[in-house]
């Protein structure tokens, strides 16, 4: 977002980044405060709302729906796996620049970014022979961490579809990282509902979902998911980015 | 209604949910509000005074409203996204604006425009008059001059009985309801919606109901602005 700022006052801002000091008196490595609350809208599976001391804010919901599985037409893949769907919407109260339409560009590469982090999953056999990443056979999982396979409930036929969503409510720098920690401390909040598949024979299958509040899964992989931390080079030096 | 004469979260025909508001929640807006009725939760941003995005839409005498309502897909219980061109929502941006318009002192404010942003986080009925609640206080946040508060509320019939403050399931539960907005020093209406039939008879019931509601809304509203306001006192003594 730019912003209009004297040349005086970006000389100070880039001195005291030469010394080591910033205009809010970090260092150049310091993140500035964050706070996470989870749980804080019951009608979904799981969400979180990440503050970071300065503006940013962002609610993040996951929300466990059943659905049909998603094969891939090409490679016969994901008949045993469940989805997730994510979506980034940036609220106008965030900035007036994301009023009517004007956030949509912003909208689309989130989304696109989120979803290429979280849904790829590299755990198959099928893509093991197409990773690329060297140590990557002996991981259990892809660059998203969660496990899909676990999210399959009857393969070929139903599964779990987590939709994540990210609204991001307020905007001061950070954004990328402040949806990544939303992201995962909501999945960290996540509860599934336990399944029971009986098998009646002929390939045939029917599930119950178990309504007991207690008795709930997790979403396998949580502890593996990634974060982001956003740096800005600011001549000589990187820092972690401040305001925008 | 059961036989104590209790709604179905136990709470008494005249009585309001738990109101819980907050404002300058926002660093970038120019006054904001959170504000919770029960478990119905709305954020309101307001961004102005300031110039008009278009050109076409300056008037040469006051300031126009500009109001925005968007909807989380996660806020119902069944996931469902909207997309920005919905009527429903465009007709809920609609009945917010004409009922500030009456009140906002847009006369002070020639050529500018002002904005109002809802966000619904979780609905659980009785979303427009959160929504007025949210940008009363938003609005006296940023600063813009108003006439009076605007204290909306809803009333309905549930069970042969006058409500107020209607929850999801009694709102879904075929009732006919009505919102209305309200100023509370002067008791003038700015804002009379329904879309049920009611007989007229018992219109007169509701709206006295619902009137009674907004008066006691804006206490709570006036209690949050007041405190508010004391604490940036205290903060600029210092």
């Amino acid at each position: 977002m730019p912003s209009l700022i004297s040349p005086a006052e970006r000389d100070y801002i880039l001195k005291g980044i030469e010394c080591n000091v910033r205009a809010d008196g970090r260092q150049r490595p310091d993140y500035r405060e964050v706070t996470i609350e989870t749980g804080v809208v019951s009608q979904t599976s799981g969400s979180a709302r990440v503050r970071i001391a300065g503006g940013t804010d962002v609610l993040v919901s996951v929300k466990a729906e059943i659905g049909p599985v998603q094969v891939d037409p090409e490679t016969g893949d994901g008949a045993d796996k469940g989805q997730i769907v994510c979506n980034v919407e940036c609220a106008p109260s965030a900035s007036q620049q994301f009023e009517g339409r004007g956030a949509d560009d912003l909208n689309n590469e989130l989304t696109q970014m989120m979803s290429r982090f979280l849904s790829h999953n590299t755990n198959t056999p099928a893509h093991k022979s197409s990773s690329t990443e060297a140590g990557a056979p002996a991981a259990p999982a892809g660059p998203g961490g969660i496990n899909l396979s676990k999210l399959c409930i009857i393969p070929g036929q139903q599964c779990w579809v987590l939709f994540v969503d990210a609204l991001v409510m307020d905007y001061g720098g950070n954004l990328m990282d402040a949806i990544f920690m939303g992201t995962r401390a909501a999945i960290y909040d996540t509860r599934i509902p336990k399944t029971e598949v009986q098998d009646l024979g002929d390939g045939q299958f029917e599930f119950e979902v178990l309504d007991d509040a207690e008795d709930t899964d997790i979403v396998e992989g949580r502890e593996d998911m990634p974060i982001c931390v956003t740096l800005n080079k600011v001549s000589d030096h990187f820092t972690i980015l401040s305001l925008e | 209604m059961a036989l104590t004469g209790l709604r179905i979260d136990g709470r008494r025909p005249g009585e309001l949910r738990k109101i819980t508001s907050t404002t300058s929640v926002l660093s970038q807006a120019d006054g904001s509000a959170y504000l919770e009725h029960g478990n119905t939760k709305v954020l309101a941003a307001v961004y102005g005074p300031r110039e008009a995005r278009h050109r076409a839409l300056v008037v040469h005498d006051r300031a126009i409203l500009n109001v925005e309502f968007n909807v989380a897909p996660f806020s119902t219980g069944e996931r469902r996204r909207r997309t920005k061109n919905d009527k429903r929502l465009l007709e809920m941006a609609s009945f917010i604006k004409q009922s500030f318009e009456p009140v906002v002192i847009a006369a002070l404010y020639p050529r500018s425009q002002i904005d109002i942003y809802l966000q619904i986080i979780q609905q659980d009925g009785g979303i427009l008059q959160a929504c007025i609640n949210a940008a009363t206080l938003a609005l006296i946040d940023a600063g813009i001059a108003m006439t009076d508060y605007v204290c909306a509320c809803t009333a309905g019939w549930v069970e042969r009985e006058a409500v107020i403050d209607l929850n999801h399931i009694e709102e879904s539960s075929d009732t006919s309801e009505v919102t209305i907005a309200m100023l509370p020093k002067s008791n003038k209406v700015t804002l009379a919606q329904m879309e049920s039939r009611l007989h007229v008879d018992k219109l007169e019931e509701l709206l006295s109901l619902a009137s009674e509601g907004c008066k006691q809304i804006h206490q709570v509203l006036d209690k949050t602005i007041r405190d508010r306001a004391e604490d940036l006192a205290q903060k600029m003594a210092v």
